[in-house]
């Protein structure tokens, strides 16, 4: 599944050489220049000659034309971006169908993005089937799949081109500085549910993977510039080709986001700045082997006002910069139209300074291998490894601090998974692990087992069983939050302080899903996904012994001189439960009308462990996910080359933070010319302002989304 | 003698394995075609026919092969399917005179010379077509087909498709390599 997720095709690949290389060293054994040794010599070119001559017989053209003609009915239903993309001497006997993924996969495509009319990539994770999408402020979003929101959801996983953005100080995504142009955006791949399996922690409740273009398909220029009530942007593409087989390109891109409203009516002053400069250069050396270079850089501002206790106030100047680099080489290697293996490796830097002066700097370098091959007919084998070191170094402020402040950690993985088919084009079986060894809780397995039934081409049934983990994050092993301060008799001050601790283990998931697709018409489907998940040892507080700060004298007799300290310590006293239903669709009412729909229910349930006492943020905690979510999209083709699109978005209640139900509704007219785009957005009609979501992490007050709009140009060269 | 022994088991081990793996992979030219074929189909979808070229409103529209047939069953594929109501229907043709195309793809196997032929037999307008070969775009053809890069690319006359009468959606246009050629005869 990881194959395809990276590549948005589906491995149905065999192996070959594979055997040459792995089977051969056999051959190469034995002393030197001895009889033996000669005739081993004949030998082996007699091997190569007899492995080239089978690999000559080999290929057997055995498909019949009634699935072949099927094949291009399908391929009428697609988007003329994915139809372009369609490489003609793929190995794949079928066509790379998400259909037969057995887990509840969503993808939005190129088109998706552009129709929608959003500007980020937080804010297109939108349209995906029960993913919540919640704006906390003008520059930051709590984001999760399947519960537990919150600014930092620490149980979705995000990827870019392969490169993990989910951050190991908060354990969630620095949304903020996640970008690229959205036009370069090839997919999005959205998995619901655990993939620990191939992708490894913290992979609990989802994984995001965002695909950018070959710079093979973004040849030429592309200029947008946009204008509206709260957002300017811009940005600068053009990419060109190096020689016949080589392509890149280089893009500038920058926006300046308005403040927001407090719900109080006051000036969030939530501003958000970025400029982001950045290329990519795909190589095709060989049939065989391919190589791509890719890296960003950005800088930028974020704001807001932190709510801080005046007694911890930050005696240095309120800084807001973020900045950051990544570089990374990718290199796939093809043995046979059957099995192929990439290497990647890459550097990520990046430094944030927040808005109540906390700032961290961070060096992450990380390496990657897998392979993937086939045996026979009937198995698919991926396996990897993988290996990632990763350095931090953050700056202390009264209020929050990590204690050691700077720390190296390493994370070392592999992986294995087989996909069986036990019953042609009927009965998939797949089962694999994922094996890590981290530095915060040693080793974590995570298998997986897999079974996909299609009991007729247009019915597919799958289910699931997993377990995931998500391993301790920075912040649970080693921050210092003080979170209150209060005169006690004996004349100093006591605080309430939120402390990490060394001894926290990793939260686990037990996974049950299912799932049933169906293909109701040629131009309709439906999906239906359910789970239900059992967490144990999920993150909690709880209250310890109160100390003295010097730790010279022990509590209660502390000297008037210094404070009194009240922990609230990290644990892992919380087990919960959730269960949900995912139904999307989509209809293809004409050629020129794409109606899509989703609605999902989750319901969650912590419970605390009998010696926790962490009881009363409990409910809430379970209550940052609505429990209803609701979605209906409208992709209109008009004639004389206008687009038409429309979305409506429900989301319900979060009871805990009082956040009321709200409806979003969308709009974008556009008009499409051989070389310009024109269009209008207009965003969060007829809802008003409203609240998303209250930061749970950030202390920042009640900041609403308000209705707005904006006007684009896109002009290509 | 024993090594000889196991090596030879090995290499038998070996072969067994190799031949259990002989892998069943798709004909590339059947993927090539596959896409060609729901390209023919958007190009339809995205083309404005002048007017007059249908008889009634529910008149069919007809996709001509001309040539070897290189697609098969995997052009008729496309007779299930309707474009603004009208149905597809797909023919070989062997002699443009006598049947009324509405897109006309010209297959590889036809020579440049006979191609021109084609050009000069077809009404004047109301026939958009569709070939293989570099040259067609120069000797007046609508769209051409490439190859780059394993995948399937397409060429737009603009100039001889809008002389023609037909109105290309940009929708088409942009994803396409937009060529004004003049045919060589006008030169």
């Amino acid at each position: 599944m990881k194959k395809e997720i990276q590549q948005g095709r589906f491995r149905y690949d065999i192996v070959f050489q594979k055997i040459i290389f792995l089977e051969f060293p056999f051959f190469f054994k034995g002393g030197q220049g001895n009889f033996e040794n000669n005739f081993l010599e004949h030998y082996r070119i007699l091997c190569c000659w007899f492995v080239l001559i089978l690999m000559g017989m080999a290929p057997v053209y055995a498909q019949s034309s009634l699935d072949e003609a099927e094949v291009t009915s399908e391929l009428i239903q697609m988007d003329l971006d994915e139809l372009m993309d369609i490489e003609v001497t793929s190995a794949s006997k079928k066509l790379e169908k998400l259909s037969s993924v057995p887990a509840a996969i969503y993808v939005l495509t190129q088109e998706d993005i552009r129709r929608s009319g959003h500007t980020s990539i937080a804010e297109l994770l939108r349209m995906v089937p029960g993913v919540q999408v919640a704006r906390v402020s003008a520059n930051r979003w709590a984001i999760t799949s399947r519960g537990f929101a919150g600014v930092f959801s620490n149980k979705l996983l995000v990827l870019l081109d392969g490169r993990s953005v989910y951050t190991p100080s908060f354990a969630g995504v620095y949304w903020d500085v996640l970008d690229t142009v959205l036009d370069d955006i090839k997919r999005i791949e959205v998995i619901r549910g655990p993939g620990a399996a191939l992708w490894g922690a913290n992979a609990v409740n989802g994984i995001i993977n965002i695909i950018t273009k070959d710079a093979s398909n973004t040849q030429g220029g592309l200029i947008n510039a946009g204008s509206g009530s709260q957002l300017d942007f811009g940005s600068i593409r053009y990419g060109a080709n190096l020689g016949k087989n080589a392509h890149y390109r280089v893009y500038f891109k920058g926006f300046n986001q308005d403040s927001f409203i407090e719900k109080s009516g006051e000036d969030a002053e939530d501003t958000w700045q970025l400029r982001q400069a950045g290329f990519r250069l795909d190589w095709s050396i060989s049939e065989m082997n391919s190589l791509t270079f890719q890296g960003d850089q950005y800088v930028g501002t974020i704001g807001g006002k932190a709510v801080v206790n005046p007694f911890f106030l930050s005696p240095e100047v309120k800084d807001d910069d973020i900045l950051g680099k990544n570089l990374m080489v990718r290199w796939q290697h093809r043995f046979s139209t059957t099995s192929e293996m990439t290497i990647q490796l890459y550097h990520d830097q990046f430094e944030r300074n927040d808005i109540d002066g906390f700032g961290e700097l961070r060096n992450t370098f990380d390496l990657d291998f897998q392979h993937a091959f086939t045996i026979g007919e009937h198995q698919e084998i991926i396996w990897g490894f993988g290996y990632r070191t990763t350095r931090d170094n953050f700056r202390v402020i009264p209020i929050v601090g990590f204690f050691p402040d700077h720390r190296e950690d390493t994370l070392r993985s592999a992986f294995i998974q087989d996909e069986i088919t036990l019953l042609d084009n009927q009965l998939r079986f797949t089962m694999g692990t994922k094996y890590e060894y981290n530095d915060y809780t040693g080793s974590e397995f995570q298998p997986s087992v897999r079974l996909l039934w299609t009991p007729a081409p247009t019915h597919v049934f799958w289910a699931a069983t997993s377990r995931a983990v998500r391993s301790p994050s920075r912040n649970e092993a080693d921050i210092q939050v003080n979170v209150l301060a209060f005169p006690i008799p004996n004349g100093s001050t006591g605080i309430v302080r939120l402390e990490g601790d060394q001894d926290v283990t990793s939260e686990e998931l037990l996974a049950y899903e299912a799932g049933y697709r169906v293909q109701m018409t040629k131009s309709s489907f439906l999906e239906l996904a359910v789970f239900y998940n059992i967490y144990d040892h999920l993150a909690s507080i709880e209250s310890g012994e109160p100390y003295c700060a010097s730790k010279v004298s022990v509590f209660p007799m502390c000297s008037p001189l210094e404070h009194v300290i009240f922990p609230q310590r990290y644990d892992n006293l919380l087990n919960g439960l959730t269960r949900g239903a995912e139904v999307n669709g989509q209809w293809k009412v004409t050629p020129n009308w794409k109606l899509i729909g989703w609605y999902t229910w989750l319901e969650m349930q912590l419970d605390p462990e009998g010696i926790s006492t962490y009881d009363e943020d409990v409910e809430n905690k379970a209550k940052l996910s609505p429990k209803n979510q609701f979605q209906l999209r409208s992709n209109l083709d008009l004639p004389l080359d206008f687009e038409l699109d429309t979305a409506l978005y429900y989301v319900n209640q979060l009871d805990q933070q009082k956040v009321p139900s709200y409806t979003r509704f969308d709009l974008r007219l556009a008009y499409i010319t051989l070389h310009s785009d024109f269009s209008l957005v207009l965003q969060n009609l007829f809802g008003g302002r409203h609240l998303e979501f209250i930061s749970d992490t950030i202390t920042l007050p009640p900041i609403e989304v308000e209705p707005g709009g904006y006007a684009k140009v896109s002009w290509r060269f | 003698m024993k090594k000889h022994g196991s090596l030879l088991f090995k290499s038998l081990i070996l072969g067994v394995i190799l031949i259990w793996t002989s892998p069943v992979i798709l004909n590339a030219t059947t993927r090539e075609f596959q896409v060609k074929a729901a390209f023919i189909y958007n190009f339809a979808r995205l083309v404005k026919w002048p007017k007059g070229t249908f008889i009634d409103p529910d008149a069919p529209m007809s996709f001509c092969v001309f040539g070897k047939d290189p697609f098969g069953p995997l052009l008729d594929a496309l007779a299930k399917e309707t474009i603004r109501g009208r149905q597809i229907t797909v023919k070989r043709v062997k002699d443009i005179k006598e049947t009324s195309c509405h897109v006309l793809y010209i297959s590889k196997s036809v020579e440049e010379e006979r191609i021109e032929q084609v050009f000069r037999e077809l009404p004047p307008f109301g026939v958009l077509t569709i070939g293989e070969r570099h040259s067609f775009g120069p000797l007046g053809g609508h769209i051409h087909f490439m190859m780059e890069a394993n995948k399937v690319r397409f060429h737009v006359n603009l100039y001889a498709a809008e002389k023609d009468g037909f109105k290309i959606s940009s929708k088409l246009l942009r994803i396409a390599r937009v060529v004004n050629t003049e045919p060589f005869e006008k030169k």
